[in-house]
């Protein structure tokens, strides 16, 4: 073949080389780009009718087209592949641009409900008190005389009954006033040591007002063991008190009178909000009288079968919404059995 | 309770070394929370008695007078009087120039009194009104003192003192502390303070004669003692200034010398005592008896009370002239005519005077004390105390000796007590000595002292000690009373918290917190927000609702007809609930977990059925289908539980009795076992109509105590097949009658061996038919399953569906 030959085919190589990479250059779509590396590196593509063309040339003009031929194949590809490249990306932009929201906006149809304030930490303490080793008992709602009074030491006439404002029915059973309804039945079905607590709704027939409810949850526990003291009930309660309100608080103990304990009395935890040193809510005191509690009356052990001569015990009862409006700052025991959603939302 | 300070020091003559701050931090800490120290009378100022010499006419002035008033020996003060009682003689209050008075048109201020110059008249001081002493609220004239009065005297110990208010609630045990000497003997004990005793021994001894007879007719448990006194020729006047400053300062109002002198001894020994006027009981005699019934008295109180039977009364045979322990008769009150008198200290039964009280209504000092429980022993001591002093107020003569029923003496008790149960049951370290010297500081006394081990040593040995109790104690019973008064007086405030010794033992959480546990996340996870509302229920919720009241059981004593009946259903206040919430939320989901009461008795417990149940409810402001969305809430509730729940149209049992409020088109009995334990569904449009309720409501209620006994929580594991899951869906037609559970019910009684899955893809009413698409999955552990296979259990199936409901299916 004639070297002149040669140098048209080169040429021509290079034209084809220039036209594709101008044409490749202005492709604005993969659909375009694949055309394209049809029409040049495809099998009836231009390069390959050149290669083609050269059967008869000499082994060195064949080593010198086909190397620039292949050359300018893989420049092409590599033009298209640039190319793609470049739509590929320019479509993400333009995706991302178009996808981009307000991240801000509110989300609607939030499914997620909430458990009652007075459920959580009713949770909150079985789960202190279950730790303790107390077992969770729950009280009947309707109970008669025997268990919510007399087996508690509060015979039929006693004026220690004023303390409790009863609601009765119709049928002479009681609305329980305190969890200590099942005392005698937990005291009488296990053997000591009895560790347990009683979480349940009580009812007190008294006017209702921001401090005072007729219907309200109370958590009574006992402990019975032999040698068990009246420092031990302190220690117990400080303990739980301790955990609950998650801090180390002090504890108190002042005389008052339930029949069904001996020595009984009051117990006042160090103020939660002031930390002792007094303010408004624990009147300038820095005490917070919270319950009631003492050594279980012999009487009462008796009565549940329990020889006092061995055994001895501590009983307790408190308000658990009284806790919960400290802990809570809620100003409103009402609040509680109101059922407005815009207070139970908040938790 | 009010404790007046000068009272006590009758009892403590060294109580003013102790600062009031002091005192009643001890009495809190020991004994009962003293509330707060009222100053009484303390804002006044240089208040002296005056004698009145002249009482001079101001001409200028209708009203007022100047009057002559003799301030001390050698001095004597004009002062301008403008009261209508002033006269000549009279002892009246004064307060001099620079002293200060309450005003008596300002509530709770005071005025100082300077000296004025009216008329050319130099006025210097003021005579007093009682309203201006803070003595009583009487403002019509100056106060008139008794005549045995000194002139000069300044009154600031008459009239000044301190009251310490006492919390009496914690005191009902302790009958003794409701009186002064109560009271100080406590302070006696816990302050260890030297206490005057006050009882007077020698007999009553007559000087004169009037006859009488006292019978008692009731049970000797009823009123143990019944002492009487009288006294002739007493003159009932006012009394004394310092008497009337006493009770005035306890909370008392003071009437006359006699009646006052009746208060004064029941606010200072606790003994309540009953003044009768003699002359008015016309028979001579009181009868201790029961009442009749339909029996009337009228009180002292203007009231006419209708007595019973079980009540206790003092009669003149005729009628009754005072309601044991409670209120006095009208018709044998004391009047400042009243020449003699009858003076009752008794001791009546502490139920017996409640029940009364309760029973009428009526709450007095005297019921309030018997109530407690008191001592018979006292009876005497304090009927000669009032003797002594209605003599000293009212002169008179003891006109018989002392007529006393006291059949039974109660003896005195005695306790023995192991002195190791200090260490057992107080956790306390107490040498026996110190043990003793708190069980004597409050009068009890120790028997056979050669018995008590090592008096210096902390007791070892549980050799009982014998202690015998004082009579005025009669809350002290058993050993751990006395545990308690050791405890107290050591100081609760000594005793350092300890943490009891116990084995590693874990806790197992019961079933009902299990339940209730799951509960709460699963229906927080389904959207819904937890109530609480009341067990109580108002019959006119259930009648808004359509629903009647006759299962709900009543409550006898409901603080509100709203809160009359115990609820049976949780759904009718999570409807009121709803509704409260509907203004505010457009949709919303709510549940309420709780007690649930009926009248039926459980055998076993011989208490009421009250299930613990589950309700929920949804809200949608729009007129949407709820039933189904509802209905999720309550799959997801089962599957969480492990529970497979059934349902029917047919509603049974105790769920029956709301169907007033059930949509007949849109509700089911919700069953497990066979047992109907819940129903489903939407409110009744009547009823939506009836409350103009804008949108749908939707609800569910389950009986969790039925569900507890049956749900297991414990899951077992079925092999999962490597093998392919075929799926085919079948759409059929189904008669109208039929419901999608017949399809399930009739596909699963072929127990398929391959079938392990029925899926519900949709229904529609096309041309008066229901057409329904369901999807079968097909999946074998131990092979591919063949076409053949699969469509041979798709014939049986067809066959089935075609068999029981009369399906009839498409070609699709």
């Amino acid at each position: 073949m004639e070297n002149s030959k040669v140098e048209d085919l080169l040429s021509k190589i290079n034209t084809l080389l220039d036209e594709a990479g101008t044409k490749i250059n202005a492709a604005d779509n993969l659909q375009i780009l694949e055309a394209l590396r049809v029409e040049y590196l495809g099998r009836k593509s231009q390069l390959i009718d050149i290669l083609k063309g050269i059967k008869d040339a000499e082994p060195s003009q064949k080593a010198k087209l086909g190397q620039r031929s292949n050359l300018a194949k893989s420049q092409i590809e590599n033009k298209i592949q640039e190319k793609i490249k470049q739509i590929k990306e320019k479509e993400l932009k333009a995706i991302e641009l178009q996808e981009e929201i307000d991240i801000s906006i509110p989300p609607s149809g939030i499914k997620k409900g909430h458990k009652h304030l007075i459920t959580t930490t009713i949770e909150e303490v079985e789960d202190i008190f279950m730790r303790m080793g107390f077992e969770v008992h729950y009280p009947y709602a309707i109970d008669d005389d025997y268990h919510n009074f007399e087996s508690l030491n509060i015979p039929p006439g006693h004026p220690a009954r004023d303390s409790w404002d009863t609601f009765w029915t119709e049928q002479g059973k009681i609305a329980i006033t305190h969890t200590s309804s099942m005392q005698n039945r937990i005291l009488s079905q296990q053997k000591p040591p009895v560790r347990a607590i009683v979480i349940g709704r009580c009812f007190r027939n008294e006017a209702t007002d921001a401090r005072h409810e007729h219907t309200f949850t109370q958590v009574e526990g006992v402990y019975v063991d032999k040698g068990i003291t009246l420092p031990d009930m302190l220690g117990t309660l400080k303990e739980f008190f301790s955990k609950y309100y998650k801090k180390d608080l002090a504890v108190k103990f002042t005389p008052d009178f339930f029949p069904f304990v001996e020595p009984g009395g009051m117990m006042s935890l160090s103020c939660i909000l002031c930390n002792g040193e007094g303010c408004k809510v624990c009147k300038q005191t820095g005490w917070l009288e919270l319950l009631g509690c003492g050594m279980i009356h012999p009487k009462v052990l008796e009565m549940a079968g329990i020889d006092p001569k061995t055994y001895s015990g501590f009983a307790w009862g408190f308000g658990l919404e009284r806790l919960i409006m400290l802990k809570n700052n809620i100003n409103d025991i009402r609040l509680f059995n109101s059922g407005d959603l815009d207070f139970i939302k908040q938790f | 309770m009010l404790i007046s300070h000068k009272w006590l020091k009758k009892y403590l003559p060294t109580l003013d070394e102790l600062t009031k701050a002091q005192i009643a931090e001890s009495l809190t800490t020991k004994l009962a929370e003293v509330e707060q120290i009222i100053a009484i009378r303390r804002e006044i100022d240089k208040i002296i008695v005056g004698e009145v010499l002249e009482v001079n006419k101001i001409e200028e002035s209708k009203k007022l007078t100047y009057c002559k008033v003799r301030v001390s020996d050698n001095t004597i003060n004009d002062i301008i009087c403008g009261a209508p009682n002033v006269k000549k003689g009279l002892k009246v209050a004064v307060c001099m120039p620079g002293g200060r008075i309450y005003d008596a048109h300002n509530e709770g201020k005071t005025i100082e009194i300077t000296q004025k110059t009216m008329f050319g008249i130099t006025s210097n001081g003021m005579i007093c009104s009682a309203k201006e002493l803070g003595i009583s609220n009487d403002h019509e004239g100056i106060m008139e003192l008794e005549d045995q009065l000194v002139p000069g005297t300044n009154l600031d110990e008459i009239l000044k003192d301190f009251v310490y208010e006492i919390e009496n609630k914690s005191l009902s045990h302790r009958p003794d502390c409701f009186s002064h000497e109560g009271i100080a003997r406590e302070i006696s004990a816990i302050l260890n303070i030297p206490f005057k005793q006050d009882e007077i021994n020698q007999p009553i001894v007559p000087t004169s004669e009037l006859p009488f007879d006292l019978s008692v007719k009731v049970d000797n448990k009823d009123c143990e003692r019944f002492s009487l006194a009288i006294l002739s020729d007493i003159k009932v006047i006012k009394s004394p200034l310092w008497l009337i400053c006493l009770l005035t300062a306890t909370g008392l109002r003071s009437v006359n010398n006699i009646v006052d002198a009746a208060n004064y001894i029941m606010f200072d020994k606790g003994q309540p005592l009953h003044t009768y006027d003699y002359d008015k009981i016309t028979s001579k005699k009181l009868i201790v008896r029961y009442a009749k019934n339909g029996e009337k008295m009228k009180a002292i109180d203007g009231k006419e009370y209708r007595l019973e039977d079980d009540m206790m009364v003092i009669s003149n045979g005729n009628q009754v002239d005072d309601i044991a322990g409670i209120m006095g008769g009208l018709s044998s009150e004391i009047s400042f005519e009243t020449k003699n008198i009858l003076i009752e200290a008794a001791n009546f039964n502490m139920y017996s005077v409640r029940r009364t009280s309760r029973k009428l209504g009526i709450r007095s000092e005297a019921s309030t004390r018997f109530e407690k429980g008191q001592n018979p022993e006292k009876t005497e001591n304090s009927i000669k105390q009032a003797l002594n002093l209605i003599l000293d107020l009212a002169e008179g003569e003891i006109a018989h000796e002392l007529i006393d029923y006291y059949p039974n003496p109660r003896e005195q008790k005695v306790i023995e007590l192991d002195l190791t149960l200090v260490k057992r049951i107080l956790g306390i370290d107490l040498p026996v000595r110190e043990i003793i010297d708190y069980l004597e500081r409050i009068n009890c006394e120790i028997l056979d002292p050669e018995r008590v081990p090592n008096i210096s040593s902390t007791p070892e040995s549980n050799l009982p000690i014998s202690v015998k109790i004082p009579k005025f104690r009669g809350d002290l019973n058993i050993e751990q009373d006395l545990l308690e008064e050791i405890a107290r007086l050591y100081g609760y405030d000594k005793l350092t918290p300890t943490l009891p010794e116990r084995d590693l033992q874990a806790v197992i959480p019961n079933k009902g917190l299990q339940i209730n546990r799951l509960i709460g996340e699963i229906m927080a996870s389904e959207g819904f927000d937890e109530i609480y509302s009341y067990t109580f229920i108002g019959k006119q919720l259930l009648e808004r609702l359509s629903l009647n009241s006759k299962d709900n059981v009543k409550l006898i004593n409901p603080l509100s007809p709203e809160l009359e009946l115990l609820r049976t259903s949780l759904i009718p206040n999570l409807i009121d609930k709803a509704l409260l919430n509907a203004s505010n939320y457009d949709e919303f989901s709510i549940y309420e977990k709780g007690r649930v009461i009926f009248k039926d008795i459980d055998p076993e417990t011989k208490l009421n059925i009250q299930p613990e149940n589950i309700a929920a409810l949804s809200f949608s402001k729009e007129h949407k289908l709820l039933f189904y969305q509802i209905k999720t809430s309550l799959m997801s509730l089962a599957e969480g539980l492990n529970i497979n729940l059934k349902f029917s149209k047919t509603i049974r049992g105790r769920f029956e009795n709301l169907k007033n409020i059930f949509h007949p088109g849109r509700s089911a009995g919700i069953y497990l076992n066979e047992e109907i334990i819940g129903v489903i569904s939407e409110l009744h449009p009547k009823i939506k109509m009836d409350l103009n309720i804008k949108g749908n409501i939707a609800y569910w209620e389950l009986d969790l105590s039925a569900i507890s006994k049956l749900a297991t929580f414990s899951k077992e594991y079925s092999p999962i097949s490597i093998y392919q899951k075929v799926k085919r869906d079948l759409s059929f037609f189904i008669p109208d009658n039929a419901i999608y559970s017949d399809i399930e019910n009739s596909i699963n009684s072929l127990n398929l061996e391959y079938l392990i899955g029925i899926e519900f893809k949709d229904m529609y009413k096309e041309e008066g038919n229901k057409s329904i698409t369901i999807s079968l999955k097909f999946q074998s552990l131990e092979r591919t399953l063949t076409d053949t296979e699969i469509n041979d259990q798709m014939d049986k199936i067809v066959k089935v569906l075609e068999e029981k409901i009369k399906a009839k299916v498409r070609n699709n």
